[in-house]
């Protein structure tokens, strides 16, 4: 299993397309970070327009705890096509070249050949989620400094403090690579339908597209159908960044306001990512390989 | 005695309303060159992909190495080598990589000296370090039959592995095949649309058309010259073949097509059928001798592209 899994990612690693993803993440990062590097006071203002009036704040609102929030809200909708570049050409990459044949008549089982396939897949998502977090959190500490994080949400405003915040990063990028692995699990599953990739990258983007559009819809008919849409959880590292108060209305360090809730979405993202290996353990063992 | 490599029993594929396969019996025994012989479409790569675990059965039961092969997949397949059809290989990679990626997925450690050894053996070994999609179809081709080779398998299954090969192509991949058999022992299955090649180098043949059987025999019997097909039509076929089945004419007998019995015998031995056809009551419609086995094919499967293939 082990060389099996080499294997892979040596596959993975010494095909041009693998480092799109890299490329791509590590093009909008830095035009974000030069962005805000050059007109960061201007966006700040804008951001705050309606508070200013009210609120007084000190220190450096574009920090780079900031930044990497940014960062993760704007680049976390387009990661999943990065990923699907890769995970839904792992089965149909193969049949497309005709190396699935020849790979199958190797003294291997299928479900280890599916299994080594899929973690590969997994080491490949957190590379990138790894590569995401050295340029959006640690490359944003670096130009920008570190200070209190000063977040507006819907209908009330977050202040995290300096030293309470990386922790939810960790924990954040965490739950992202478990968001995306879902989505990697999901292309991989649909690979197992066609011999070129272009049709199972393009079905799981509409999958997501799709679900998305439906757990962000206020439709009470789609209601009951949301809480088990994995989309509805892929945004759930938010909720790092929402802290408990207390009676006074004073943030409480080192809490997250609704742990439940992360909890429920880590589980359902869980049971989305076994439940879609496990139909593609179940469809490749039945499958006769024509290409 | 000779073990039995590969032993088929009424191997069956049905895709949807398609029966590409249909009772197949036959086996390959240790040492055999065996030629498998078909127009495109009569089910040959549908049978060897069964045979390596890529299509599953409707029915029937395959043995390699007297092992079923659905319970011990494993096992038989590290003693297995193939080529199937093109031989894709991954060509962002060069030779030498793509060779030491499948030798470590078949379960052997081999050294840089081995994997040399084997890319000289196929004629590659100036162009190892060269990726792939450099390479000419011919190239290819010897690159996947080294990747077959490299963990040294007792039996090499090579489906069409003259497609798209110039002469001289064809000519290599023939010598290559006739080194591995004599040379090096090994027990090969090839497969080919084209009676010419199956001739230069198999030691037994097995015909099938639309998935069925046709004839199989040794190659040095169905290729001899005095040895010839008869097809015999009659009033009652069934009332015939009981009648040859009990007279010495029983060794004679081939697979039966649908609506004529089939013997193989010498050509001078065709009068005395006729007349002991009479003695035994057979009423005879017809008795068409056929000059060779590639007559006898042309005959019995119908249609131009049949025609093509084997005058190709």
């Amino acid at each position: 299993m082990w060389t099996l899994l080499q294997i892979e990612l040596y596959k993975i690693f010494r095909r041009p397309r693998t480092y799109i993803a890299f490329v791509a993440i590590t093009a909008l990062i830095t035009i974000v970070q030069l962005g805000l590097k050059v007109d960061g006071k201007e966006y700040a203002a804008f951001v705050m327009a309606d508070l200013s009036n009210t609120l007084q704040i000190d220190g450096k609102i574009i920090n780079g705890y900031f930044v990497c929030y940014v960062l993760l809200q704007l680049l976390l909708v387009h990661v999943p096509l990065l990923i699907a570049l890769i995970a839904a050409d792992m089965i149909s990459g193969e049949a497309n070249m005709g190396t699935l044949r020849l790979l199958l008549t190797k003294p291997i089982s299928r479900t280890q050949f599916i299994l080594a396939k899929f973690f590969a897949a997994t080491i490949y998502t957190i590379l990138l989620l790894i590569w995401l977090a050295i340029l959006a959190l640690f490359l944003s500490m670096w130009i920008f400094g570190t200070d209190d994080m000063f977040l507006l949400k819907n209908n009330y405003a977050v202040q995290i403090e300096n030293a309470d915040i990386f922790w939810r990063y960790a924990g954040a990028f965490c739950f992202a690579a478990l968001a995306m692995i879902t989505v990697a699990a999901l292309g991989f599953f649909l690979s197992q339908f066609a011999e070129n990739s272009i049709g199972p990258i393009v079905a799981t983007m509409s999958i997501i597209v799709f679900f998305t559009i439906l757990s962000t819809m206020s439709i009470p008919i789609f209601n009951t159908i949301k809480p088990y849409l994995f989309t509805t959880h892929m945004v759930a590292w938010k909720e790092f960044f929402d802290v408990k108060v207390n009676a006074a209305n004073e943030t409480m360090r080192g809490t997250i306001q609704r742990p439940d809730r992360l909890l429920n979405s880590t589980l359902i993202l869980l049971a989305h990512i076994v439940f879609f290996v496990g139909a593609s353990l179940y469809v490749f063992k039945k499958k006769d390989v024509l290409s | 005695m000779m073990q039995q490599v590969i032993e088929v029993t009424g191997l069956t594929k049905q895709f949807k309303n398609i029966t590409a396969v249909n009772d197949l019996s036959f086996s390959v025994r240790e040492g055999d060159v065996y030629g498998f012989l078909g127009q495109n479409g009569a089910g040959k790569s549908t049978t060897i992909r069964m045979l390596l675990t890529l299509i599953s059965p409707t029915s029937g039961h395959i043995e390699l190495f007297g092992m079923p092969l659905h319970s011990h997949r494993k096992e038989i397949l590290q003693q297995v080598g193939a080529v199937i059809e093109k031989p894709d290989v991954y060509k962002y990679l060069s030779a030498y990589d793509n060779l030491k990626l499948f030798a470590r997925l078949s379960g052997v450690k081999v050294t840089e000296q081995k994997l040399m050894q084997q890319l000289e053996m196929v004629g590659l070994a100036a162009r190892a370090k060269d990726k792939v999609q450099t390479y000419s179809q011919g190239m290819k081709q010897r690159l996947g039959i080294a990747i077959a080779l490299v963990h040294d398998p007792k039996l090499i299954i090579l489906d069409e592995p003259t497609n798209g090969l110039d002469p001289q192509g064809i000519a290599d991949i023939r010598n290559l095949i006739l080194h591995l058999s004599r040379e090096m022992k090994k027990t090969i299955v090839v497969s080919s649309h084209l009676l010419t090649e199956i001739e230069q180098v198999a030691t037994k043949v097995l015909i099938i058309d639309q998935g069925k059987k046709i004839i199989e025999g040794e190659s040095a019997e169905l290729f001899d010259p005095a040895q010839t097909i008869v097809e015999l039509t009659t009033m009652d076929n069934v009332f015939s073949l009981q009648q040859l089945q009990q007279s010495s004419w029983q060794k004679n007998l081939q697979p039966q097509r649908e609506h004529a019995l089939l013997l193989k015998l010498d050509r001078k031995l065709i009068p005395q059928l006729h007349r002991d056809l009479v003695n035994m009551s057979i009423e005879v419609l017809s008795l068409q001798p056929r000059h060779s086995l590639e007559d006898y094919f042309l005959q019995v499967t119908s249609g131009n592209q049949h025609v093509d293939a084997f005058t190709n």
